[in-house]
Parts: C-alpha cells; structure tokens; sequence
C-alpha cells in the first residue's frame, strides 16, 4: 500500500496533464459534451442500442484514422477528430438502424474528411457527409436520440446547457446563435405566411424530436472548427445561409435532410472564403503529423 | 467583455422569444394535427383519422414520416410481396415489435412479437391491429390513453410493409 503511494509515477503525472490540456481544448469540449449527451440519451429504454452504436462507430472511427495515417507515413495517435465525428454519426442516427449502418456511415464521414478537402482541413463536416449518405445509400432512419429526442421533454435543458456551455467555451456561440435566430424565424415566416409543406409543418419543426436535431446541429456540427469560419462576422454570415437553406429544404421538400444540406451550403461558403483569402497552392508541403492530426472532423 | 456577455444574454432571449413566439402561433396546427409537445412520442391522444393525425412512424418521427409523406404509403397506392415481415418501433415508452403477414398482396395479420412499453399491449392490442387489417396502412387512428405504443405499433407496421414493398 505505502509501495503503491511512495511509488512515483511520473508517466501518469504527464498523462493527467496532457488530459487537464486537451479537456480545455475545444475537441476536449466537444468530445467530452457529446459523451455526456451520449451516456443521457441512452437512458432511454432502447439506449442500449445506441451505447452500442456509439462503441462501434469510434472503434471504427479510431481504427480508420489510424490506418490513413499510417498510410500517409503519418504519426498515428487516437484521432480525437476521428472519435467525435464517430460519435455524432452514432449519436443521430436511429438506435433502429443495424450496427453495420452505423460503421459505414462512419467510415463515409472520415473518407470524405480526407478526401474532400482544402488544403489539409476538410471542405465539409464530415459527419453530416456520412449522415447525409446514409439517408442516400442505406435509407438509414435519424433519431438524433442523443439530442434527447427520445427522452421526456424536460431533458432538452440539459442539451441547452450542455451545448451553451461548450459553444461559449469554443467561442462559436454567437455562430450557434446566429443559426437558431436564422432557423426559428425561417420557421416562423413560414408558419405566418402558411409556406411549405403539409407533411413538414412549422408545428412540427418547433416541437420534438424536429427541434431536438435543429439544436444539436446548431451546437454539435454548426461548430466545427476546421469547416466553419474563424471569425464571428464570417461565422454570422456562414449560420445565416446555414439557416436559410436549411429552412428552404424544409419547406420546399421536408424530409430528413434538410439540416445537413444547410451545413454543407455553410460549409461551401467557409471553403469559398478561405480560398478567396488565400489560395491553396497545389504543391503545399506544410503539414506536419501533428498539424494534421489537429484538424477536427465532427 | 462585460458587455458582449451583455448583447450575447439578450440575443438569447430574443431567439428564446422567436421560439416562443412561433411554438405559441402553431399551437392551434400542432393541436389540430395531433403533434404534441413531446412530438411523435404522443401525449395528445387524438381519435381523428386524418393523415396528419396519424402517427409519424419513426424513433424520432421523422424517418418514416418523410418517405411516407413521398410515397403514401396506403395499400391503394403501393403493392406488397407476400410473404411475413417483421418490424419493430421504439421510443421513449419503450420497444415493440411485429410481424406482418401479406398475402395476395394485402396485409393479412399482424401480430406483436415482442412488447415492452411500459403499459400492457392489451391498451392497443388486438384492436389496432385489426385497424391495420381494415384500413390496409400503417396509418392507423391513435389509441387514447396509448398513444405512444400507437405510434410504436404503426412505426413497427411501417418498417416491415417497407421491407415487403415490391
């Protein structure tokens, strides 16, 4: 016992520090915000369906990352990027869907996280590419379970909290804010002039689970580090066109994938900025294992 | 600082009031259409049968309810393989499962193979299922005082009539 406590442990000291730094990272935030959210949601009866996905998707996720970045001759470490992306992916799509869905999904996102990108950060939020494929591929159901659609009304405080907290955090929460004044307005013009369709009504984007994804985008994906713009005048702009396509989808065909096509829009914009800003040069030779390993991906 | 934390506080609010505003406006739709605040979970039993009202078969709501919304998934409309298929629906009552029989094309039986929601499948069984038979869909009238494992049931109905699409 005296052994064990005299014993110095100065590996475990180092490990604690690195963790105490990357918790106050924002991936720390992120990830550790969607654990939460995670281990809530599954509290639902058919939770345990989707504690399972989640496992699932972030070995697959860890795996994959490490395998291109073994393939790249890169530094292969546990892709924090790859682990976040992974868990949206399970966190949204339906406890319903078989484990096989959730994998490919998963492994959906994170190619196009290395394939679709400019420069070394991605075009677009992978995990919104994965889901948006499922949808396309598989005909996978969203439940966005981890955004407490599945649970009693009153848990959705604990996602408000959860994701005001980390979004002030990162500081992206004038974005967040931004796409939900952009969305609930859109919503409510459509509602004012009776715009849309029958089967998507206003009433039902403002009422459970539709609000539920509305938020955990807004919160989870909305934010983004590498696809979304870095400051708050470009973040404001990129959240409007977020909002306004994502409502326009809404309203013009319904369905499931109007969320995700207003973040791909966003994610455009931020990329047409960046390359207006800067150019990428086709034969950039700046990346370091480390850099790269550093560009999120949820 | 003190004031950005200010602006930011009040344009919470407002996006909270926009909310507000716009839950309060289609209260009246949302009550009409039987969506509840706890939306397709249920909550506001409705005994109306028209297509809004009827359940919006998906662990969220949403999944089904859109493909439904594109294919109308009525037995006039669509043509089903015979044969038994199985499906299940889930929310946060709990779990139930089904298995459908179609033969000659229309959906013959439907019974429940496994049940777990918190009230007895006695609330909706065997009546909704003999719905499902009549009205030959899904989409079937929400039993009051057991809307959730309605909309259970019609989302397992939902899910094995999608595997026996032809």
């Amino acid at each position: 016992m005296n052994k064990q406590a005299a014993t110095p442990a100065p590996t475990n000291k180092s490990s604690w520090a690195a963790f105490k730094r990357f918790i106050k990272t924002p991936k720390g935030y992120a990830l550790g915000a969607l654990i939460l959210l995670t281990l809530v949601g599954s509290t639902s009866p058919q939770g345990h369906m989707g504690i399972q996905h989640a496992l699932a998707a972030v070995i697959a996720a860890a795996v994959f990352d490490a395998a291109v970045a073994k393939l790249l001759k890169r530094r292969v470490t546990v892709s924090t990027g790859g682990i976040i992306t992974g868990l949206i992916v399970a966190d949204v799509l339906s406890g319903l869907d078989p484990l096989y869905v959730v994998v490919l999904t998963t492994l959906i996102a994170l190619a196009s996280k290395h394939l679709l990108k400019r420069g070394r950060k991605p075009i677009f939020n992978p995990a919104a590419v994965g889901l948006l494929a499922a949808i396309g591929i598989f005909g996978a159901a969203e439940s966005w379970w981890a955004g407490m659609a599945l649970m009693p009304v009153w848990y959705l405080a604990l996602m408000l909290a959860v994701g005001i907290f980390v979004s002030i955090r990162v500081k992206k929460y004038p974005q967040a804010l931004t796409f939900m004044a952009t969305y609930l307005l859109g919503v409510l013009a459509m509602a004012y002039f009776h715009l849309g369709l029958a089967s998507a009504t206003p009433a039902d984007a403002l009422r459970e689970p539709f609000i539920n994804s509305a938020l955990f985008l807004g919160f989870f994906m909305l934010t983004d580090p590498p696809t979304s713009p870095g400051t708050t005048p470009e973040q404001v702009v990129f959240s409007i066109i977020t909002g306004i396509v994502s409502v326009g989808m809404f309203m013009t065909f319904g369905g499931l994938t109007y969320l995700l096509v207003g973040l791909l829009a966003g994610n455009v914009f931020t990329a047409v900025l960046a390359q207006l800003r800067s150019p990428v040069k086709k034969s950039t030779k700046v990346e370091t294992p480390n850099r790269a390993s550093a560009s999120s991906g949820a | 600082m003190a004031a950005s934390a200010k602006l930011l506080a009040l344009c919470t609010a407002a996006v909270g009031a926009v909310y507000a505003a716009g839950y309060v406006y289609t209260q009246p739709s949302a009550e009409a259409s039987g969506v509840s605040s706890h939306g397709s979970l249920g909550g506001n039993p409705s005994s109306s049968p028209s297509p809004s009202s009827s359940p919006a078969p998906s662990s969220s709501g949403s999944a089904p309810s859109s493909s439904a919304s594109a294919s109308s998934p009525t037995a006039s409309k669509v043509t089903y393989r015979d044969g038994t298929y199985t499906g299940s629906g889930s929310n946060v009552y709990g779990t139930l499962s089904v298995k459908l029989t179609i033969a000659g094309g229309k959906i013959t039986s439907v019974k429940i193979t496994s049940y777990n929601m918190h009230y007895p499948s006695s609330f909706i069984y065997p009546q909704i299922a003999n719905e499902v038979i009549q009205m030959q869909t899904y989409r079937v009238y929400n039993i009051t005082g057991a809307t959730a494992s309605s909309y259970n049931f019609a989302e397992a109905v939902y899910y094995a009539l999608q595997k026996a699409k032809a």
